[in-house]
């Protein structure tokens, strides 16, 4: 046991910043001394932002009503792939029964997966989960299938794009954070197949243009730029802050044939909504813009409806989920595969109880 | 020599600079005509504010011979402590400000003593204060991300500090401030002690120390003169952006220092003016935000930028390469 | 004796405004130790870097084995089989010996280093050179001594004909000297030809067969060393001609009181014990040959350097210098012997350079009165006669003696009592040396005090009214300028223990 509240500890050490998730599994120690709580580690993405804050208060409602006990930690920033692989030793050296992890980088966790797997720990992947693990080392994954989470962004706008085609060329801005995490890149490219599939199928012509990575796997928009009757411009900033999001994001919104905005995920929609603090171009009867995730910054645009909607995952559920895989899998059950779903937020729904719980600040 | 002269009294880097400015300006606004709009001008703004404070306070730090590379995690860090505090504790917002600036000359007396006391090379000690303020943004911020208030909750007054907004016309006032530093800072480096010394110990350490200069004292003047002014370009980037994440600012004070170089300050110490710093800073904020106006993938609007440091600093080693022969 | 190997004839070096060799001889044999004597600036370094090939030469030839040659670089003169030990140790300490002799010419097997063959090959020269160090150790745990063996040692590797030593005993321990020698006399039983620079009569007694002497960039004489005595040496290095009337006795009056009192100072291994005393009025002269320690001791003095131990006395009150902030406030000034590293600030303006030690003067506030300082600034370039367009000038681009009265105004301005000159007038072209010296003088009327450091016999005799003369980091002699002449103080300057 003392070497496990060291290796916690360790952990603890190793992940600056992720101060609340460990404050009191130190106090719940003593019982665990006679009892032997059932104990499982979590290696997240991060804690940078609230999300993860929600992810946590779902695993933990969840480990309370199961009775066991969770230890959760997270990098930095998403680009501190070798902090998070160094937690991931950590939570391997814990034996704990099983481990959830959100890989940062899949081949930067190769080793630590395999030592998990010698050492006959299984993995439930998470939130973006683990993609491309070795065979059989993630047991089930629980998270939002974000493919499908973009596809339910391009519904979402549809709706209220759908009007505003059809005299002349048209534009269809999209804003992605990054072009190399797979969360994103999923999303950006559901939001993309599903938003050409549905221009289509009305006998509109597309095309794709702007970053070379989402313009190579879109598929579908076979039309030239100069005859297309809409075209999708996907735009990426050199960095992942807010500023530099925005800083992309003010050109798409100047031009004068843009009619919507899609922002996926959190800080890139920021960048969107304060890129429209001067512009003054988004809102009922202008641009539609959409965002993904939430945050005070998001829901203060959703509820004044700059943002035309957004969506946003389930992090509760998905907390709830993972604790519950861990407790499966460590049970001896089979497991499978969760989505944790997700949901189309706008200023009509906002405060249902349904939305509101997953929604953060 | 003399039909020269005033080009030689403003110096030349500075004409340069400046031509290189109007040149961007003039391309940009040719490339796409919605870059010629008053909002641009303002987003243009919007970036101009942070790099500037930065990049005055990073001058000094630079003109000793030295540098601060804490001043880009710094900033977000005194923004995530200040506006922590504010948003989840309720302390007043002129409050917050406060705390976040002072948090910049904390850590600048931590540097100044580091490098100037304990003699660490400083590209060393910033570095690690760059990690130490990184890790404190966070354990501040209790990990979260920090939005400062906005639009219309209480306590958005202070984003009217930068952006006034009179009827529906937004006022890019923030540019008063940054002229207000500029001369002030201006003034410092020219007409007082303070400056004389930095620039005396940044052209030859040891000539000052042997004039009886107390050089310590001046070293770590020039580096809380840096951490004060990133505690500023907190201010200013919690004023103009929108919610501020633990864990950024990484590769901020590179644009600091690329645009403090480009506008003139020596890499070796001892050359360089404010005013030139000011003229870097705009054609740093003028590239970030030109660039995507001319749909250049991201990727390419990186190298541009190396490519424009790359010359700026050439021009500097050509001049060194004349002062010491 | 042995047959010739190297003759240097009418070798002939200018630099803009030095005539630095003046058609100079010098002739080897296989088999000899051949000292090159000459004081400071004699030429003998610029001799021997002709010689090597760094610097070429203007005028004169060199035969090496009865060819003409004519090195363009050191590897040339190297592969030629001419190699140079220098003073200073080219070592990279973190290397190992084997490393280090082949640096630059490493052994490989395909494209990889061929260590082994590194050690072997330096086995063997360690052997031939009877003394066992082992080639796999790292540099820098070697004492000074064994270090200056593996130089030598890479300079036998090269296979070479003739070896300078260019003052190798300075870091040496008695022992290691003698082991030195031993090997100095193998290498001239194996025929080589070996030139010995060095200022130390005793040694050059002991190991060389000849002495060549130079002075002022010409060639003196050769002597055959058995049949001179010391004195035959050193009447060679100074001549009898003296340039400048020397000062026949002090102006200073007996009873004048003593300004700066300094009471066994130690600092590091170049200052041991040094006391002196200098009165108000007086131009006291630090004389000595180079690394005596003189420099070190007025940076110790100065607060510039550490000091171990010592006491400093201003005006008979006992005073603490731990930095120069201390000294400039207990009114000591120091011109240090290398302007552009500790004189002046090369990229500022000669207002902003003379202000540089007093600006508070100058200040209102925080702010400078730049008016106030132009003001100051042109005053002291009337005064010291500099030679700049205006005083906003960059001092970069002033010649050396107008940068050293920058530097002097700068002293001048804070009104120091006591002023340390250091070499005051190295690279300054004749005309402004007399102005300096004018200068100095004039201070010492207006009752200033100096300390001058100088390694030009002349200076010295022609400006000091008391000469104290350090050798090895020791005052060997304090001399009335009544008393002094060029023979007594070389003698206390070769005066070791």
């Amino acid at each position: 046991m003392k070497k496990k509240l060291f290796a916690g500890l360790l952990t603890v050490a190793l992940a600056v910043g992720m101060l609340t998730g460990c404050g009191n599994s130190g106090s719940d120690d003593k019982k665990s001394g006679s009892d032997k709580k059932m104990s499982f580690e979590i290696v997240s993405k991060g804690f940078q932002s609230t999300y993860w804050q929600a992810v946590y208060k779902g695993a933990k409602a969840k480990a309370d009503e199961l009775g066991v006990e969770i230890n959760m930690v997270g990098p930095n920033t998403e680009s501190d792939v070798a902090d998070q692989v160094q937690m991931l030793n950590s939570a391997i050296n814990a034996q704990p029964p099983a481990i959830g992890l959100a890989a940062l980088d899949t081949d930067a966790c190769l080793d630590g997966i395999q030592s998990a797997m010698d050492a006959n720990i299984p993995i439930i992947g998470f939130d973006s989960g683990v993609p491309d693990a070795p065979e059989g080392a993630v047991y089930a994954n629980a998270a939002t299938d974000n493919y499908a989470a973009g596809k339910v962004a391009a519904e979402g706008m549809y709706k209220g794009i759908k009007d505003k085609i059809g005299n002349g060329k048209v534009r269809i801005g999209e804003v992605n954070q990054d072009a190399t995490s797979e969360s994103i890149t999923q999303r950006g490219l559901g939001f993309i197949d599903k938003m050409v599939e549905l221009l289509k199928a009305d006998g509109y012509k597309v095309c794709v243009v702007g970053n070379d990575f989402y313009v190579g796997k879109a598929k579908g928009a076979d039309a030239k730029e100069a005859d297309a009757d809409v075209i999708i411009e996907v735009a990426v900033p050199a960095e992942t802050t807010t500023s530099a999001c925005q800083q992309v994001a003010e050109p798409v919104l100047q031009k004068s044939d843009t009619i919507a905005i899609f922002g996926s995920n959190q800080v890139s929609a920021e960048g969107i909504v304060n890129a429209n603090e001067t512009l003054k171009v988004c809102g009922p009867d202008k641009i539609v813009a959409v965002g993904f995730d939430s945050g005070s910054v998001l829901k203060a645009a959703v509820t004044d409806q700059t943002l035309f909607g957004a969506v946003t995952q389930a992090p509760v559920s998905i907390g709830e989920n993972l604790v519950q895989l861990l407790y499966d899998v460590s049970n001896g059950k089979d497991v499978k595969d969760v989505d944790t779903g997700c949901q189309w937020y706008n200023y009509q729904n906002i405060t249902d109880e349904e939305i509101a719980q997953n929604l953060y600040d | 020599m003399n039909n020269n002269s005033i080009i030689k009294k403003i110096g030349m880097q500075k004409v340069i600079t400046l031509g290189i400015l109007l040149l961007l300006l003039i391309f940009f606004s040719l490339a796409n005509p919605t870059f010629r709009k008053y909002t641009t001008f303002l987003s243009l703004m919007g970036y101009t504010y942070y790099i500037a404070f930065m990049a005055i306070g990073v001058t000094f730090p630079l003109l000793t011979g030295g540098v601060d590379l804490s001043v880009g995690t710094g900033l977000i860090c005194y923004a995530l402590a200040g506006g922590y505090l504010v948003v989840y504790k309720g302390w007043p917002v002129w409050l917050g400000l406060l705390i976040a600036v002072l948090f910049g000359v904390v850590i600048g007396l931590f540097n100044g003593f580091a490098v100037a006391v304990l003699d660490l090379p400083p590209f060393l000690a910033t570095l690690c204060t760059c990690m130490i303020t990184r890790g404190l943004g966070s354990i501040c911020s209790n990990g979260t991300g920090v939005p400062w208030p906005n639009g219309s909750a209480e306590g958005a007054w202070f984003r009217n500090l930068f952006r006034l907004k009179v009827g529906g016309v937004s006022i890019p006032i923030g540019i008063i401030w940054v002229v207000l530093a500029v001369v002030i800072m201006s003034i410092v480096l020219n007409h007082t002690r303070t400056g004389r010394y930095v620039l005396s110990i940044g052209s030859n350490k040891e000539a000052a120390k042997l004039c009886g200069i107390n050089v310590v004292r001046y070293q770590i003047t020039a580096y809380v003169i840096s951490g004060f002014f990133a505690g500023l370009a907190g201010i200013a980037f919690a004023a103009s952006f929108a919610t501020i994440q633990p864990g950024l600012g990484a590769g901020f004070e590179l644009d600091a220092i690329g645009a403090a170089i480009i506008g003139g300050v020596s890499t070796a110490g001892g050359y360089g003016t404010v005013t030139g710093t000011i003229l870097g800073v705009l054609i740093m904020s003028l590239l970030k935000t030109g660039l995507p106006y001319i749909d250049l993938q991201a990727n390419w609007q990186q190298i541009i930028i190396g490519i424009v440091l790359i010359v700026a600093v050439m021009i500097d080693i050509i001049r060194s390469r004349r002062v010491s022969a | 004796m042995g047959e010739v190997i190297l003759t240097m004839k009418g070798i002939d070096k200018s630099f803009p405004g030095v005539h630095a060799l003046n058609h100079v001889d010098l002739e080897i044999q296989k088999g000899e130790v051949h000292a090159l004597m000459g004081e400071n600036g004699a030429g003998k370094s610029t001799l021997m870097k002709v010689l090597t090939g760094i610097y070429s030469k203007d005028e004169g030839t060199i035969y090496f084995e009865g060819k003409e040659v004519s090195f363009s670089n050191p590897k040339e003169a190297q592969t030629a089989g001419i190699v140079i030990v220098h003073q200073e140790l080219n070592m990279m300490g973190h290397l190992t010996v084997a490393q280090n002799i082949f640096a630059g010419r490493e052994f490989r097997k395909g494209s990889f280093i061929d260590d082994q063959k590194m050690i072997e090959e330096s086995n063997k020269i360690f052997k031939r050179m009877n003394i066992n160090i082992d080639p796999t150790e790292t540099m820098s745990n070697l004492t000074v001594g064994k270090q200056q063996m593996c130089e030598i040692a890479k300079a036998i590797s090269h296979d070479c004909k003739v070896i300078i030593f260019d003052e190798p005993s300075a870091a040496l321990t008695e022992s290691e000297i003698q082991e030195l020698f031993k090997i100095i006399r193998d290498l001239k039983k194996q025929g080589m030809g070996i030139v010995y620079i060095s200022h130390r009569m005793d040694e050059i007694k002991v190991i060389t067969d000849r002495v060549t002497v130079m002075r002022d960039g010409t060639y003196v004489g050769t002597i055959i060393t058995e049949e001179s005595t010391k004195d035959d040496i050193i009447n060679m290095m100074v001549g009898r001609v003296i340039y400048e009337d020397p000062k026949t006795k002090s102006n200073v009056p007996k009873d004048a009181p003593v300004v700066l009192k300094v009471e066994h100072l130690n600092a590091g291994k170049m200052v041991k014990d040094v006391s002196f005393e200098l009165h108000k009025g007086e131009i006291l002269g630090f004389s000595g040959l180079m690394g005596a320690g003189r420099t070190e001791t007025a940076r110790a003095l100065f607060g510039a350097d550490v000091k171990e131990s010592g006491d400093i006395f201003i005006n008979g009150k006992k005073v603490v210098i731990n930095n120069p902030m201390d000294a400039v406030k207990n009114g000591i000034g120091y011109l240090s012997e290398d302007r552009k590293r500790f004189g002046i600030v090369t990229g500022k303006s000669v207002a902003e350079n003379t202000t540089m030690a007093t600006l508070e003067k100058y200040c209102k506030g925080p702010f400078i009165n730049k008016k106030k300082e132009k003001k100051t600034a042109k005053e002291y370039v009337k005064r010291l006669a500099t030679k700049t367009p205006n005083t906003e000038q960059l001092v970069v681009n002033l010649s050396g003696g107008n940068q050293q009265k920058v530097v002097i105004a700068k002293w001048l301005v804070r009104d120091c009592d006591v002023l340390i000159f250091d070499e005051p007038t190295r690279g300054i072209d004749v005309g402004a040396k007399s102005e300096i010296y004018h200068l100095m003088n004039e201070l010492v009327e207006e009752g200033k005090s100096i300390i001058m450091i100088s390694s030009e016999m002349t200076e010295i005799l022609r400006m000091s009214d008391r000469i104290v003369v350090m050798c090895e980091g020791r005052k060997t002699a304090e001399i009335n300028i009544e008393d002094a002449s060029q023979e007594s103080i070389m003698h206390a300057a070769t005066l070791r223990d």
